[in-house]
């Protein structure tokens, strides 16, 4: 497909997200557009929509919003500031915090180090311990969603399931007929689309190893909480797993 | 003694002074979005009040029932609260922005919940009628004005398709059926009407 036809197929989506809402198939087509089109915001169309709405909704349809709803929406706010992306560049307060800098940089150094700590420790289909599986059971939203294969060569048996609980931020998965890799190679990254969270940059749910032929269970390692996933995906990367991911997705479980 | 004691307050009267200065200099926000990102404890009621009205019509436009538009609201605000640090003036007015993460969530929650039949089909909407809007920002205005412009542009049933979709919250497939044109050109004519108004917008805000 040419570029120009891709960005037409982008604008489509966006159409189709600022209208009807989007399949969880066709969040997934989106993430991926905009990854070719870094100038387009996932808001694009749904600015224009908005404005279209003001030209026929007229001062005649506003109506109040009834009382006892107005005093729950306040008490629900949060009482202090919401997260600003810019908040480090921010001027210093004027009462000087010295230990700041230090915390900061310590807390980073902590990420980082736990990040990889956790990468370098990938999940080889390790026994699940009862205790999670306890946890899935018990939390009434866990539900399970079916891997499909995507139709790319090597994988056509690729199968199993996503058990995912938002309330617990805990799952796994139940993989079968993914071929073993090499991970000094190639290795496995689950990704999650959760367009609540941002629409445009997948979750990276971490990477993975199979080892041999027979189906394995492996736990859910995710470094950010999830909102609302809409489509869990895998696909096979560089040793270490990438930032952004150039596809093709192995296997898509999305969320019905 | 006295001099003592001015030795001692100078610094401190000193220090007052100069955060009184800093707290004149400091820019006055306009935006309701951008207080409510810095934690302005006043934002929240403010935001509620001046945008209740525009979200809970909206709500109820777009919701089975009251409750239902009940439970969107409380959501639409939340999104409201998380997302108050991403509104830029550059971009789009704030009520603008507004009624874009409310339809956003109802879109969304419609979409999962199935979604209900299409609205009572309404009169068409003279869109050369003016609305007027008198607490409206001047940018608001001027959006407005120009998506009333690309939108007399386009023709009959791409007008109509865009209303059918955008007002009255009909799915692509009904349109189709409605206006008795095939579903792709229906896309197609959304698609155009929204991207010719989005491009409209951008060229506005060019400096």
């Amino acid at each position: 497909m040419t570029p120009l036809a891709r960005r037409d197929a982008l604008m489509d989506v966006l159409a189709e997200r600022a209208t009807s809402g989007l399949a969880p198939e066709r969040e997934l087509e989106l993430v991926q557009l905009l990854a070719e089109f870094p100038e387009v915001d996932a808001d694009h169309l749904d600015l224009a929509a908005a404005v279209l709405l003001r030209v026929w909704h007229s001062e005649d349809d506003l109506e109040p919003m009834p009382a006892t709803l107005r005093r729950a929406v306040i008490a629900r706010a949060p009482r202090r500031a919401v997260e600003r992306p810019s908040a480090l560049s921010d001027p210093p307060a004027a009462i000087s915090v010295w230990w700041r800098p230090y915390a900061i940089a310590a807390t980073l150094v902590m990420v980082f180090l736990a990040g990889r700590l956790l990468r370098d420790v990938p999940n080889q289909g390790r026994k699940i311990g009862p205790s999670l599986e306890q946890q899935l059971a018990a939390a009434a939203d866990t539900r399970s969603h079916r891997w499909v294969a995507q139709g790319i060569e090597g994988y056509a048996g690729a199968q199993g399931e996503i058990v995912w609980s938002g309330s617990r931020q805990a799952g796994l998965m139940r993989l079968e007929g993914f071929p073993p890799n090499d991970p000094a190679k190639r290795q496995y990254q689950l990704w999650i689309v959760d367009p609540e969270r941002d629409a445009r940059h997948p979750v990276d749910g971490g990477v993975f190893d199979i080892s041999g032929p027979e189906p394995v269970v492996i736990p859910l390692n995710l470094k950010l909480p999830l909102i609302a996933p809409r489509a869990f995906a895998i696909t096979a990367e560089q040793p270490g797993g990438v930032v952004v991911s150039q596809g093709p997705h192995l296997a898509v479980a999305t969320v019905d | 003694m006295a001099g003592f004691l001015h030795a001692c307050c100078l610094p401190i009267c000193r220090e007052v002074v100069v955060d009184q200065v800093a707290q004149r200099q400091s820019p006055v926000t306009e935006s309701f979005l951008e207080r409510v990102a810095s934690g302005e404890p006043a934002a929240v009621e403010a935001v509620v009040d001046r945008y209740g009205a525009l979200v809970w019509s909206i709500a109820r436009r777009m919701s089975a029932d009251p409750h239902d538009a009940e439970d969107a609201v409380q959501d639409i605000f939340a999104d409201l609260w998380s997302n108050a640090a991403r509104f830029d003036a550059s971009i789009a007015s704030e009520t603008t922005f507004v009624s874009m993460i409310a339809r956003r969530r109802l879109i969304d929650r419609r979409r999962r919940k199935g979604r209900e039949p299409a609205t009572k089909a309404l009169p068409e909407f003279d869109i050369t009628g003016g609305v007027d809007r008198s607490f409206d920002s001047v940018d608001l205005q001027d959006e407005v004005r120009i998506a009333k412009e690309n939108l007399a542009r386009l023709r009959p049933d791409q007008q109509r398709a865009l209303e059918l979709s955008i007002y009255q919250g009909c799915s692509h497939q009904e349109i189709s059926e409605q206006l008795s044109l095939p579903l792709g050109t229906v896309k197609s004519h959304i698609r155009r009407g929204l991207t010719q108004i989005r491009e409209a917008m951008a060229r506005r805000n060019e400096p």
